[in-house]
């Protein structure tokens, strides 16, 4: 998976914003996002496959597999996919 | 004043108050991509900046990746006329790519389908143009262009065939105000928002001739009276002071002159103005105090402009520091010296608008009081 080319991240005196660049169908106005969905679109844009994805933020917040919180990271990565903020590529381990 | 260049601005004003109030940074900026123009116009205070050298494409980039750095989240650009550079499509794709909200302030007179499908791929957040007249006799007698108003019309059509949000402005002066009216349901039609100003300034070498074009104040009052959405504002204004909900004096400009401080704008704290030929301002009316940013860097200028405009004081003669009409007034310290020669010369245009502003709410908040009873 990849983060769209539609938008770029900013970090700005500690804010983390994704700036529309060009035409979408999400927003046409900056997006915050908190300090974990920040972290999950850098390492998106870093990594490309799903399970690989999943691992590192797992281990990046320490979280427990199949924990509760592990669940929520799942989730909100399909809502960044269905709103096509992340976009599926091919190679892409569905797990 | 900047935070007033275009409708749109507001929202981000709204954006960065939330979110990073207390920091002095220029997240907002508005650069001049060059003095040149291809219009003439009677009112311009741009005009004496047209023997500019300007910024190259390079130049460009160098500040505004410096801006992006220090927290720019949107810029507006303007001129003279934008479109008159022709690397105009690559600064514009430049600034979007880095993630940096773009408005731009044109006459669109040049506008092409080439730039649409730019505008298509890379949304602008508005286009703001001005309507220099109904008629195209006046429109012209304006520009000083034969032809121009054709132009112009042709361009709005674009833009609303294709969807690209723009806004139209109408500077009233005495040569158009006649048909400001006609205007107004023009754009109305349109569906698009119109913003009338009857701001008309001194050119930036204090030529006052543009001054003397602008209507007076009774006219401008008398405007607002007349206008149904206009008149509604003030009475609207008097409604929330009498509601608590405004304070008589707004809390920036009233905290900043309690402090004893000359400028009470955000100019310098949040807003940075770049000229055509790399001159950092803290806003398009302050053209006195420039830092050359060919022969020094951003974070000295920015310095500059904290000491000559942010900490500058108001000596205690400064008749706006008590002022009980500011919530009325359209103060601007950048004007006042650029028409007299002095940041302390109040423009006695804006004091007696203001007294009538403040007379009519005076009035208008009496009359709810005496309508709840």
């Amino acid at each position: 998976m990849n983060v769209s080319r539609d938008f770029v991240m900013r970090h700005i005196y500690g804010k983390h914003i994704l700036m529309p660049v060009r035409k979408n169908s999400v927003s046409s106005d900056p997006i915050l996002l908190n300090d974990v969905a920040a972290y999950i679109w850098e390492t998106i844009s870093k990594q490309s496959n799903r399970d690989k994805i999943l691992e590192e933020i797992t281990e990046h917040f320490n979280l427990k597999i199949d924990s509760a919180e592990q669940l929520a990271v799942e989730i909100f990565l399909n809502h960044m996919i269905s709103m096509k903020l992340v976009e599926e590529s091919e190679e892409c381990n569905y797990g | 004043m900047a935070e007033n260049f275009c409708m749109h601005s507001k929202k981000i004003n709204e954006f960065v108050n939330e979110n990073f109030n207390s920091i002095r940074a220029p997240f907002s900026a508005g650069i001049e991509l060059t003095a040149k123009c291809n219009l003439n116009c009677v009112h311009c205070y741009a005009k004496p900046n047209r023997k500019h050298n300007d910024m190259t494409t390079e130049e460009f980039k160098v500040i505004f990746d410096t801006l992006i750095e220090h927290g720019l989240i949107e810029a507006y650009f303007t001129g003279g006329e934008i479109f008159t550079r022709s690397d105009f499509e690559e600064i514009y794709v430049y600034a979007k790519k880095k993630g940096v909200l773009i408005a731009l302030l044109t006459n669109i007179t040049l506008l092409n389908e080439r730039l649409i499908d730019l505008f298509k791929e890379y949304p602008v957040e508005t286009i703001s143009t001005t309507m220099y007249g109904y008629t195209e006799e006046t429109y012209e007698k304006i520009t000083g262009v034969k032809g121009s108003y054709k132009m112009f019309m042709n361009a709005l059509e674009l833009l609303q065939n294709n969807d690209i949000p723009f806004e139209l402005k109408y500077v009233a002066m005495k040569q158009n105000f006649n048909e400001v009216d006609q205007a107004r349901k023009f754009g109305k039609k349109l569906g698009v928002p119109m913003m009338v100003s009857m701001n008309i300034h001194a050119m930036n070498d204090g030529t006052t001739d543009p001054v003397n074009l602008r209507m007076t104040p009774q006219e401008v009052f008398d405007f607002d009276m007349n206008d149904t959405d206009r008149r509604e504002s003030w009475v609207n204004i008097a409604k929330s002071i009498l509601a608590g909900e405004m304070k008589l004096y707004p809390e920036r400009a009233s905290k900043r002159f309690a402090e004893g401080f000359l400028y009470p704008c955000s100019i310098a704290c949040q807003e940075v103005f770049i000229t055509s030929d790399c001159k950092m301002q803290g806003c398009v009316r302050v053209p006195y105090y420039q830092f050359d940013l060919r022969e020094g860097n951003f974070d000295d200028g920015w310095e500059y402009l904290r000491k000559t405009i942010l900490e500058k004081k108001a000596s205690s003669a400064y008749k706006c520091l008590t002022c009980e009409n500011t919530r009325f007034c359209e103060h601007c310290v950048g004007s006042f010296m650029l028409a007299y020669g002095s940041e302390e010369h109040a423009d006695p245009f804006a004091c007696e608008l203001a007294e009538l502003r403040r007379t009519f709410v005076d009035a208008s908040i009496k009359k709810l009081l005496l309508d709840d009873n």
